[in-house]
């Protein structure tokens, strides 16, 4: 909840940019800095995808999980990266390619540019002090995990709760053990803000990606309502792995779609490392990572015979880097992912198909989960099939049906979930969570497509324009408001949102909302420890310094050594002095007065 | 396909209105739900963002705030629970589910959980505790049937 800790998370999430501007560098390479820049988002889950993989195989391996195994594998991925990048013979970039120029922002688009940075500023709030109470399958599985590889350094199978989710993967639980580990303690409060790095990482890649490809008109009012999806609102606040699945297998998916479009090997050598993180992530991340991979198969038809075997070595390759996780749990006796009734006993509840796929449907399109998202994606499916951009509405098309199939069979095959939309008890909703997100990542690009085929290049769009210098000057000034007014009312305490007012707390354990004061005299704190062992401790030092009256008390998160009641000046002289003696710090308590 | 083409531009525009009236009206509705868990955390203390929950799991938050206090990191302890009726009535439904062990495991790492004969310490959940075979020490209690303490040798 401190400074430092918050420093600390961005420290590591910058770690993991640059890790995985190592890998795109090993990929891609990129002709000039503010190329990187467009690319940073990319870059980040790339770095974040190839740390889950990583990080799993030396935990399965037994290498020691601490800092020193946690920094070595970052560098491990840039030098990886840079060898590679030499071997391809890639030339250093420069700062910014000819006929580059600042991308210039309409004022509409400007509009939804402070939209998203007002729900970042807002979200960053919240989980800057988010408590553990509502994160039920963190504190049960991830964030449980996450501690005994941060306390222990491995992976413990004897930890008793671990014990009812043993094959759950371990990516998420380790990049928590890494945030412990930068934030110097297991501060599962400041934890949370790791999501506000996910979250932004996740937005930043698919506006690098789709940025140069779709309208922004087109592209940022998706961006805004994929996180204002109250689905994804309300996961934002929570420790657990739906988010950071639904981001690798979207990002993945649209690394796929524009290798489908523009037949780039990186895009499917990006896709294949997001696709392995995912299940690394979640056990549905294998489902999803199949959906990615069939859609895919679907949509190149036409060109099997030399699409196929490219999305059949991802597949391949993206398994063969999550077994190490399957082979590690298998030979511990864990028992693994499969459903309930087992893979052929769902054949036995076959009066569960269709009430399963009805609430799998009725919850994809489930306004108060996803608005409008999905509904939008099937428009934009069929117009990309009905004009030029048929592939990608096939793969979109094809995705979609894939992920009912599979979340049908989730439900369906686990006869203890009720056909119920609560979280609690059936994870209907966060199974159609990484489908949704993954539709609102593809819209865009089929609108585009669609436009683009059916449109000429001008039209009443382009002609109603205030001038390029207004705009320009009226779009930063929008956005400059939305950066700077959201923490302004929040200071002044004025919002017409509820805000408290005051600049930001950050809690220690120390400081409480009421500190003891004593009726009769003057306190004295001789010192506030963590723990009563080193409390006694410091009371024999007092006693054996002559100060008699000590209490041991806990007091908030500290227990504290003091002395009450002193009744005089002098005598509070007299215990100082005493104190300083045996080496310890009195402190006099303000509340309190000499009667 | 003049038609066509009007007909698919007219509904990416849709589209795109669409997305964009949905996406303004829902972003307020996304910021208060923020604020308000803002507002939420901001009134809790240091201890109880930390080691709190709302479901009253642990049953004493004075009870666990005394045990972290006292037991070192490396401790090992235990978690007992005894007949229903030793534990106040509104806690008693709480605790029996197996989630309080849970919760405990969580919140006290990287102290382990054990089983009572190798445990150190002992969270004692409406348990006999005359009927523990070594030494009891009490150091907390709830004064609702919840015990923490030491166990002698």
């Amino acid at each position: 909840m401190s400074l430092q800790a918050i420093a600390g998370l961005l420290v590591l999430n910058l770690f993991v940019l640059g890790a995985g501007a190592g890998v795109l560098w090993g990929l891609r390479g990129w002709r000039s800095w503010t190329e990187l820049l467009r690319l940073s988002g990319a870059a980040y889950m790339l770095g974040l995808a190839s740390l889950f993989v990583l990080w799993t195989l030396e935990l399965v391996v037994g290498v020691p999980f601490g800092t020193v195994t946690i920094v070595s594998t970052g560098g491990l991925l840039v030098l990886g990266g840079v060898l590679t990048g030499r071997r391809k013979g890639r030339s250093l970039p420069r700062f910014r390619h000819t006929g580059w120029r600042v991308p210039r922002l309409s004022v509409l688009g400007a509009l939804f540019v402070a939209g998203i940075a007002v729900y970042f500023e807002a979200l960053f709030r919240s989980a800057r002090l988010q408590g553990m109470g509502d994160d039920w399958d963190a504190w049960r599985a991830w964030t449980l995990r996450a501690k005994g590889l941060y306390y222990f350094g491995h992976l413990d199978v004897h930890m008793p709760s671990l014990g009812q989710y043993p094959s759950y993967p371990p990516g998420v639980s380790a990049l928590q053990a890494a945030a412990f580990h930068a934030m110097g303690s297991a501060d599962v409060v400041t934890l949370h803000l790791q999501y506000w790095f996910l979250a932004v990482g996740f937005v930043g890649a698919l506006a690098g990606l789709l940025g140069p490809r779709v309208r922004t008109m087109l592209l940022l009012p998706f961006l805004l309502l994929m996180l204002v999806m109250p689905g994804v609102t309300a996961w934002n606040v929570w420790l657990m792995a739906d988010l950071p699945l639904g981001y690798f297998v979207a990002v993945g998916a649209v690394l796929v779609a524009l290798w489908i479009e523009e037949q780039r090997e990186w895009h499917l050598a990006g896709a294949t490392l997001l696709l392995a993180a995912a299940m690394l992530t979640k056990r549905e991340g294998l489902l999803y990572a199949a959906c990615v991979v069939v859609a895919g198969l679907a949509a190149t038809w036409g060109q099997r015979s030399r699409a196929w075997p490219r999305l059949g070595g991802v597949a391949a390759v993206a398994f063969a880097l999550a077994l190490p996780w399957r082979i590690w749990f298998t030979a511990h006796g864990l028992h693994g992912d499969g459903p309930e009734s087992g893979w052929l006993g769902s054949l036995g509840h076959l009066q569960r198909v269709w009430p399963s796929f009805e609430l799998v449907v009725r919850t994809m399109f489930a306004y108060g989960f996803w608005l409008v998202v999905p509904a939008l994606a099937v428009v934009a499916a069929s117009l990309g099939i009905l004009t030029g951009a048929r592939r990608l509405g096939l793969f979109l098309g094809a995705f979609l049906g894939a992920a009912l199939v599979g979340a049908t069979w989730v439900i369906w095959s686990n006869p203890s979930y009720p056909f119920t939309q609560d979280y609690s008890t059936n994870p209907v909703g966060r199974l159609t969570g990484t489908c949704v997100l993954t539709l609102a990542a593809l819209t865009p690009l089929l609108l585009q497509r669609a436009w683009h085929a059916t449109q000429p290049e001008t039209g009443w769009w382009t002609a109603a324009r205030l001038p390029d210098r207004w705009a320009t000057g009226l779009a930063a000034a929008i956005v400059l408001v939305a950066l700077l007014g959201y923490p302004s009312s929040r200071l002044v305490g004025s919002s017409g949102l509820e805000l408290a007012g005051a600049l930001p707390s950050f809690p220690s354990a120390g400081k409480c909302s009421g500190s003891p004061s004593s009726d009769r005299g003057m306190l004295v704190v001789l010192g506030d420890v963590p723990t009563y062992a080193e409390a006694y401790a410091l009371r024999a030092r007092a006693r054996a310094a002559g100060i008699r009256e000590t209490s041991v008390v806990r007091s908030c998160g500290l227990v504290r050594v003091s002395v009450a009641g002193v009744p005089s000046a002098a005598v509070l002289r007299r215990v100082e002095r005493r104190a300083a003696a045996a080496g310890l710090r009195p402190v006099r308590n303000l509340e309190a007065r000499v009667p | 396909m003049g038609g066509l083409r009007a007909a698919v531009g007219l509904t990416v525009v849709a589209a795109a209105v669409i997305a964009m009236a949905v996406a303004v009206l829902s972003l307020g509705k996304a910021v208060r739900l923020f604020d308000w868990h803002a507002q939420q955390n901001g009134a809790r203390g240091y201890f109880d963002r930390l080691y709190g929950e709302p479901f009253n799991i642990v049953g004493s938050p004075k009870v666990l705030a005394d045990a972290l206090a006292w037991m070192p990191p490396d401790a090992t302890y235990a978690v007992v629970t005894g007949p229903r009726s030793r534990v106040e009535r509104g806690l008693a439904r709480s605790i029996a589910r197996p989630l309080t062990p849970a919760y405990l495991e969580f919140l006290l790492l990287p102290r382990r959980q054990t089983s009572l004969g190798s445990a150190r310490w002992l969270f004692c959940y409406g348990c006999d505790t005359g009927s523990l075979d070594r030494r009891f020490k009490v150091l907390s209690g709830s004064g609702k049937g919840i015990f923490f303490g030491r166990l002698g040798p």
